[in-house]
């Protein structure tokens, strides 16, 4: 089992060793899967509360962060009682409160949302706190990949559910129910958003949960979930009522090789999405990108530059289209070859 | 194509329009799925954070018109202006920036921090403000059409409880049940769930909680892996989006089914709380109103009758909680001056607990009407 707690307190030193690396006195968090990612608990906002206020507020050198929450169960046990702060709903209040916080920080202040009154009541500029958790996202702790590990693998038993039920006259939202039973038989309460299907094709179409599926279409899934805190995604292609992919399936797994090949330190997105262009894989979403507390950095995409390098101990989830395949799988960076975090299809 | 119908737009966007010109800001920039729909009729795939940040999209409303951005073509009213989000902070701001044009006043929803402080750069002229006030001065009265979305999502999510109720057995986990109840609502044809589904058992002491806020009650608000065991108080919250509207559901039930005379005391007393704060609703009421009526009916000497930090009572609509708030350290004189209006949803939550005897929580939702409220939900099972 999954000690999240323990797991947090690494993510928590992550985060205060890239802040001391870059000058940042004092960490604003408002978007609720980087408050638990950074600060380790669970669920800090209320349901649609995630506004442009921060909930999570991390003071160079101090022990944790300090939560605004509703949720007594949701901070860890690590978390002195004392940071842990009644969620407010009076925005002058938190805005009051968030500036006492951070007065005494030395050092930049940095935000992950943009808040012009957030900076007008701290009285100090805020700079982007994007790069800053990019960073902390890497090196994943052992633990860490194990945990992924096992949303991964329960992702993808909940996938292939789903994929024997892409039936003729069935609805996606069918699917997505055979999905939502695997994950109940594996202990998961919650899916990481509402689930993807796409009719496959030149260009791939989005279906709506009440589309029915035909014999013969074939269909993209991609779907995910939570379990013990940390994320897993699983995506595959499957042609209604059967057919035969072996051959879209083989030109995709080159593909997945050819940029997994190039996941090594130091590589950058340029370097994956040129691997990805060579082996005949074309634009249709994310080429890549990171897995964790919930889908985190890197983002790699087939249009677009981002230069950081990657390290290791980077997770990366890898979904290349090929024609009109797509699956996904997902590595570990190590300091050699990644290691494969799911079997080969 | 699947977008919303251009009655429930036009009717949305009339408010929306009326609200920008009474705050002054002349267009928006809107990232959440809620406002998105709101106030363009496009369906964004809507997930948890962190699959938003990994499909960002958004929407402009301009003086010219409404564009949206990141939605596929298929999700997006065919009359609409469409176009893809760049990954790129500077590239997005700067799509933004000319969508927006020549402004004085921008209302902006959630940006990061390197998208919104291009935009700031990208548009010297103009000032950034939040825009949450005027989406919810507009989405604070629900038309005809919206009130009937929400009464099906409520439908449809009372179904499914009553489909789950006879599997909270002795020896099944709390997180199983979330996830039984996922596969039941989607079964169903409902497949966004945007909100962590709560099956959690109450604290019968305060000892039994993980802790409390001071001055507060004992409860607990996340899905764990415990097992239950029989007679248990499980209580249950789930939100759900039918149509972008959201079906907010509450009960407490007993593990095994039969509720004890401890379960019988709390019901009765949340029963009394609840019917208490109903005989006030109607419009011209304020939230103090309902909040007075709550304390009133509690008696002297108990503590309030919610969870502190939380509310006896909350708005409903496109996405979370929103206003009006009652009972959250808004506090009373802000409370006096929110005034219910007709077409106001609300759903009432308060929380009867006794150390020993454990807690009740359950929800009602309600509409104000022009005579007093309708319920959009039915009694607690």
């Amino acid at each position: 089992m999954t000690d999240r707690d323990a797991l947090a307190q690494g993510r928590h030193a992550r985060v205060q060793a890239a802040m001391a690396r870059r000058g940042v006195g004092a960490l604003l968090l408002a978007t609720p899967h980087l408050a638990a990612f950074a600060s380790g608990a669970r669920r800090v906002q209320v349901a649609g509360s995630g506004g442009a206020l921060p909930s999570v507020v991390i003071v160079a050198g101090a022990p944790s962060a300090v939560v605004f929450t509703a949720d007594p169960d949701g901070p860890p046990a690590w978390m002195p009682r004392a940071a842990v702060e009644p969620l407010a709903w009076d925005r002058e209040r938190v805005l009051r409160r968030l500036a006492e916080l951070v007065e005494p920080a030395p050092g930049k202040i940095a935000c992950d949302v943009f808040s012009p009154a957030l900076r007008q009541a701290i009285g100090r500029p805020l700079v982007d706190a994007g790069p800053l958790l990019a960073e902390a996202a890497a090196p994943r702790t052992a633990g860490e990949v194990a945990a992924v590990q096992i949303s991964l693998r329960a992702a993808r038993s909940a996938l292939r559910a789903a994929c024997r039920a892409a039936v003729p006259g069935a609805s996606v939202a069918a699917l997505v129910a055979a999905f939502a039973a695997g994950m109940a038989r594996a202990g998961a309460g919650f899916p990481l958003g509402e689930g993807l299907a796409w009719r496959t094709g030149p260009r791939f179409v989005r279906l709506p949960a009440r589309a029915r599926l035909a014999a013969g279409d074939a269909v993209a899934l991609e779907l995910g979930l939570y379990l013990g805190g940390h994320a897993g995604v699983a995506g595959d292609t499957v042609v209604v009522g059967g057919g035969d992919l072996g051959a879209a399936r083989r030109a995709w797994f080159s593909a997945l090789c050819a940029v997994a090949k190039r996941c090594r330190p130091g590589a950058t997105a340029t370097d994956l999405r040129a691997a990805a262009i060579a082996a005949g894989a074309r634009q249709e979403g994310l080429l890549a990108h990171g897995l964790g507390v919930g889908i985190e950095s890197p983002f790699v995409d087939l249009d677009d530059e981002a230069p950081d390098p990657i390290s290791p101990g980077t997770v990366l989830v890898l979904a290349p289209v090929v024609n009109a395949f797509r699956a996904t799988r997902a590595l570990v960076v190590t300091e050699g070859s990644p290691r494969w975090l799911e079997g080969a299809p | 194509m699947t977008s919303d119908p251009l009655p429930l737009r036009a009717a949305r966007m009339t408010r929306l329009r009326a609200a920008m010109e009474q705050s002054g800001q002349e267009a928006l920039v809107l990232t959440s799925a809620g406002a998105v729909r709101y106030a363009t009729g496009a369906i964004p795939l809507h997930g948890e954070s962190s699959l938003e940040a990994a499909r960002p999209f958004a929407a402009v409303v301009g003086a010219d018109g409404l564009h949206v951005l990141g939605v596929e073509p298929e999700f997006v009213p065919p009359e609409l202006d469409c176009q893809p989000w760049p990954r790129s902070a500077e590239r997005a701001a700067s799509l933004v920036a000319a969508l927006v044009g020549r402004v004085r006043r921008l209302g902006v929803e959630r940006l990061t921090a390197a998208v919104g402080l291009a935009l700031e750069r990208a548009l010297p002229g103009a000032s950034l403000e939040a825009a949450e006030p005027v989406l919810l001065a507009a989405r604070a009265v629900k038309s005809d059409g919206e009130v009937a979305l929400l009464r099906e999502a409520q439908r449809a999510s009372e179904a499914a409880v009553a489909e789950i109720l006879p599997s909270i057995v002795p020896g099944v986990r709390e997180v199983e049940l979330a996830g039984r109840w996922l596969a039941v609502m989607a079964e169903r044809g409902v497949t966004t769930c945007h909100v962590e589904p709560i099956f959690c058992v109450i604290p019968r002491r305060a000892s039994d909680a993980p802790w409390t806020f001071r001055g507060g009650l004992p409860y607990r608000e996340l899905t764990s892996e415990r097992r239950l065991a029989a007679g248990d108080q499980v209580m249950i919250d789930t939100g759900t989006l039918h149509t972008g509207y959201m079906a907010d559901f509450g009960c407490t039930w007993p593990c095994g089914g039969e509720a004890g005379a401890a379960d019988r005391t709390l019901r009765a007393r949340w029963q009394a709380i609840t019917d208490a704060v109903l005989e006030v609703c109607r419009p011209g009421a304020t939230a103090a109103d309902l909040h007075r009526a709550a304390l009133a009916a509690n008696g002297r000497g108990r503590p309030t009758p919610w969870p502190r930090p939380l509310y006896l009572a909350h708005g409903l609509g496109l996405g979370g909680v929103e206003p009006p708030f009652v009972g959250t350290d808004l506090g009373l004189e802000v409370e006096a001056r929110t005034v219910l209006e007709p077409g106001m949803v609300l759903v009432l939550e308060p929380y009867a607990w006794e150390e020993g005897l454990g807690g009740y929580r359950a929800e009602q939702t309600i509409v104000i009407t022009p005579l007093g409220y309708e319920r959009l939900s039915a009694p607690p099972p």
